[in-house]
C-alpha cells in the first residue's frame, strides 16, 4: 500500500440529546506515503474537525459517525475511528504527530520547553535524562533556534509566536513521526515569518520522509508546500486534485472563485471578483448543490440535486453539474 | 492630489512600564518613534507592517484614542493634539475609525438601528424622522436590507457585521476613514466583498482614507501611496505601484518576497528574514532593522538613518542610500 493515510465515507456529526447534525459529509480521501496534502477551505466548512478526527481529538458533541480511517505505517494497518485509547496513546506523537494554529495556546504556560519536549519522550522512549536532553537540543538547533541552550530553558511566554511554533514543530518531529497534521500552522504569524515556518516544514519534510496535511485557508500556502489538494465547502470534498489541476485546470466555480478573489487583487482596472453571500452555517445546507446559492453558474439541476463528485481526468475530481458530461436530464 | 488633509509630523508614543509598589516607571515600550507623514484628500493611504510594528498604535494616535507622547497631528489646519474633549468630540464626526473584528466593536445589545442612530444623535441635532431616513438610506448603501434594523449584532455572519461597523462609520458623514484592518478577520470568499464596498464608498463619498493593514496584495490594490512600517518607524514611504515595483529598504524587499505566490509554477527567489522583529522595549541603537538585515553595514550599528527622498515622491530610512 503506498498510502499512508486512507479516509474513507467519513461522516462527522453533531451529536445532541435527540438531534444530529450532519458537519462532515462522506469524505474520502488518501495521503501518499512522503506526500503533502494540503485541505484548503473556509471558517467552518469542515478541515479542521476532519483532521482531528483522525487523531480521535474530538469532543462531545461532535462524533465520527461513520466511514474509516485507516493508518498503514508499512507494517501494519489500524483503522484509527475504532481504536482504542490504548492504542491512540501510542500513535500520537509517535507516528502521527499535530501542529496546531496557536503556539502560544499549544503550549503549557507553567513548564520550560524543555520540559514538554521532553514529555514526548519521556512517554514514548526508554531513554535516560542525559540522552533527552542532548536529543531535545538538537532538535532545537534542527529547527533553527538560536541560543537552544537558553531558550530551553525559557517558559513559552518568553518567545515569540514565531519561536513556540518552531518548538511546537520540534516536538511535533521529535520522534520522527510518519504522518504531520498541520492546522493552519502559520496563520498566527506574520509573513515573514511565515516564510521562515514554510520553508522549515518543506526541508525537514525532504530530510525525514515524513508525510504531511497541510490544513489551511490560504491558497497560497498550499501552492508553496502542497501536492495534492483538496478544498472543502459545506462539509464536503467540491474539489480535489494535483496542485497543477487545482491550480491551473480548477472546474469547480468555488475554486474558481477563491483563487480570483485573490488574483483580482492584482489588477487594478476591473471590479474585485467577488462570491456573493456568506458561507453557510454548519448543519443548515440546502437542498441541492450546497453552493448554487453563491455560483454565478447555477443552472436549475443545481438546486434539485446534489452533484457527486465526478472524475474529469486522472486523478482530478469535482463535485458539480457542469461537468457530468451534458447530462442535465438527471 | 495635492492637499494634504492630514499632516502627521514626529509623531512618538511611549507606553510606560511600571513596576514595583510604588508603581514608579521603569522602561518604555517605543510602539512610535518619530513617524511623519502627510495624507492628501480624496486618496488611500496604506500603512503596512508586522504585528507589533505600531501602526495600529499610529492610526489610533491620529484619533486620540491612544494619546501619542509627543509630535504633531494637524487634520485640515486643526491642531488636533491641542483640542480639548469637547472640541475633540466635534472632530470625531470627520474622522472616524473602522476597526478589525466586527465581533468586538459592536455592542451586542443594541439593534442596527441602535446603532446606525447612535452616532447621528451624538453628532447632530436631527429630528427622529430624519435620523430614520439617513439610517434606512445607509443600510442600503453598504448592501444590507432595511429588513436587518431591528436584529441584533449576533444573527449576522462575520461579513454583514463589517458592513455594519463600516455603516456606522460613514453615517455621520466624515471626511477621513482610518480602517484598521478592516478584512483580516474575514473569509477569503467575503474580504473581496468588503473590499470593493469600501472602494465603492469611498468614490461616491469622496472619502480620504488611512487603509492599515499586514496583507500586502489588499494594499498593493486598494491604496495610492503606502508606508511600510517597522519596529514603531517608517522604512520606506512612496507610491505604490513604486514601492511594489522598486523597493529600495531592503525589509521591504524581503516583506514583498515572503508572499506565497498562488501558481506552483512559480518558484519565488526568496530571501528570508532570518531572526524577528527585536523588542520594542529595548530597540537596538542605529537602524532598527540592522539584526534581520542582509545587507547591514557598521554605520547601521550606530546612526539611525533619516527618512530621505531618493526618487520622486519616494523616501527610504536605509544608510545604503
Amino acid at each position: 500500500m503506498d498510502n499512508i493515510l486512507e479516509v474513507k465515507n467519513l461522516n462527522i456529526d453533531i451529536v445532541e440529546n435527540k438531534s444530529t447534525k450532519s458537519l462532515v459529509e462522506n469524505v474520502s480521501f488518501n495521503v501518499k506515503r512522503k506526500g503533502s496534502l494540503g485541505i484548503v477551505g473556509e471558517s467552518g466548512c469542515g478541515k479542521s474537525i476532519t483532521a482531528m478526527s483522525i487523531m480521535q481529538l474530538l469532543s462531545h458533541p461532535l462524533k465520527a459517525t461513520k466511514g474509516k480511517i485507516i493508518f498503514n505505517d508499512g507494517s501494519k494497518s489500524i483503522d484509527m475511528r475504532e481504536a482504542n485509547s490504548n492504542i491512540m496513546r501510542k500513535i500520537r506523537g509517535k507516528e502521527i504527530s499535530m501542529i496546531f494554529q496557536e503556539p502560544m495556546t499549544a503550549l503549557d504556560p507553567l513548564f520550560t520547553i524543555e520540559e514538554q519536549i521532553a514529555e514526548v519522550l519521556k512517554f514514548h522512549t526508554d531513554l535516560k535524562k542525559v540522552e533527552m536532553k542532548k536529543l531535545v537540543l538538537e532538535m532545537l538547533t534542527k529547527v533553527g533556534i538560536p541560543q537552544p541552550q537558553r531558550i530551553m530553558k525559557n517558559y513559552p511566554h518568553q518567545l515569540s509566536g514565531g519561536m513556540l511554533q518552531r518548538v511546537v514543530i520540534s516536538m511535533a518531529l521529535i520522534l520522527n513521526p510518519k504522518l504531520i497534521i498541520a492546522d493552519e500552522p502559520t496563520t498566527a504569524l506574520d509573513v515573514t515569518i511565515q516564510a521562515q515556518i514554510l520553508e522549515l516544514i518543506n526541508d525537514l519534510r525532504s530530510s525525514y520522509d515524513t508525510s504531511i496535511i497541510m490544513i489551511t485557508h490560504d491558497l497560497g500556502v498550499i501552492a508553496e508546500t502542497c501536492e495534492d489538494v483538496i478544498v472543502f465547502y459545506a462539509g464536503q470534498i467540491v474539489e480535489e486534485g494535483n496542485i497543477m489541476d487545482i491550480f491551473h485546470n480548477t472546474s469547480h466555480p468555488y475554486t474558481k472563485g477563491l483563487i480570483n478573489a485573490v488574483r483580482s487583487l492584482g489588477d487594478k482596472e476591473t471590479e474585485l471578483f467577488t462570491i456573493p453571500g456568506t458561507v453557510p452555517v454548519a448543519g443548515e445546507f440546502s437542498k441541492g448543490c450546497r453552493f448554487a446559492e453563491r455560483c454565478g453558474e447555477a443552472m436549475a439541476i443545481c438546486r434539485e440535486k446534489e452533484p457527486e463528485l465526478m472524475e474529469i481526468s486522472p486523478g482530478h475530481n469535482t463535485r458539480c453539474w457542469l461537468y457530468n458530461g451534458g447530462d442535465t436530464n438527471v | 492630489m495635492s492637499n494634504p488633509i492630514l499632516v502627521v509630523e514626529n509623531l512618538r508614543k511611549y507606553f510606560p512600564i511600571k513596576e514595583g509598589i510604588f508603581n514608579r516607571t521603569k522602561n518604555y515600550v517605543r510602539a512610535v518613534e518619530n513617524v511623519s507623514f502627510s495624507v492628501n484628500e480624496r486618496e488611500t493611504f496604506a500603512i503596512v507592517g508586522e504585528s507589533g510594528c505600531g501602526k495600529s498604535t499610529t492610526g489610533r494616535s491620529i484619533l486620540r484614542l491612544i494619546e501619542p507622547t509627543s509630535g504633531n497631528v494637524v487634520y485640515n489646519g486643526i491642531d488636533v493634539l491641542a483640542l480639548s474633549n469637547k472640541e475633540l468630540r466635534g472632530l470625531r464626526k470627520e474622522i472616524q475609525i473602522i476597526f478589525q473584528n466586527p465581533y468586538s466593536s459592536l455592542n451586542p445589545r443594541m439593534t442596527v438601528k441602535k446603532l446606525l442612530s447612535e452616532p447621528l444623535e451624538n453628532n447632530y441635532k436631527l429630528g427622529q424622522k430624519e435620523i430614520q431616513e439617513k439610517v434606512e438610506s445607509m443600510i442600503d448603501k453598504v448592501g444590507l436590507s432595511r429588513k436587518h434594523l431591528d436584529r441584533y449584532p449576533h444573527q449576522f455572519s462575520g461579513g454583514q457585521r463589517q458592513r455594519i461597523s463600516i455603516a456606522r462609520s460613514i453615517i455621520t458623514n466624515p471626511k477621513l476613514v482610518i480602517a484598521d484592518e478592516p478584512v483580516s478577520a474575514l473569509d477569503v470568499s467575503i474580504q473581496s466583498q468588503i473590499l470593493n464596498l469600501l472602494m465603492e464608498l469611498q468614490k461616491e463619498l469622496g472619502l480620504t482614507m488611512i487603509f492599515i493593514s499586514h496583507d500586502l496584495n489588499v494594499v498593493r490594490r486598494i491604496s495610492n501611496r503606502v508606508a511600510v512600517m517597522y519596529l514603531g518607524s517608517i522604512a520606506e514611504i512612496g507610491e505604490t505601484e513604486d514601492i511594489f515595483n522598486t523597493p529600495f529598504h531592503p525589509y521591504t524587499e524581503a516583506l514583498l518576497s515572503a508572499v506565497p505566490s498562488l501558481d506552483p509554477m512559480v518558484k519565488k527567489k526568496r530571501n528570508i528574514l532570518k531572526g524577528e522583529i527585536p523588542s520594542p522595549i529595548n530597540p537596538p541603537i542605529g537602524c532598527v532593522f540592522q539584526t534581520r538585515c542582509s545587507k547591514v553595514m557598521d554605520i547601521c550599528k550606530k546612526k539611525r538613518p533619516e527618512l530621505i527622498e531618493i526618487d520622486k515622491n519616494h523616501k527610504v530610512a536605509c544608510h545604503l542610500y
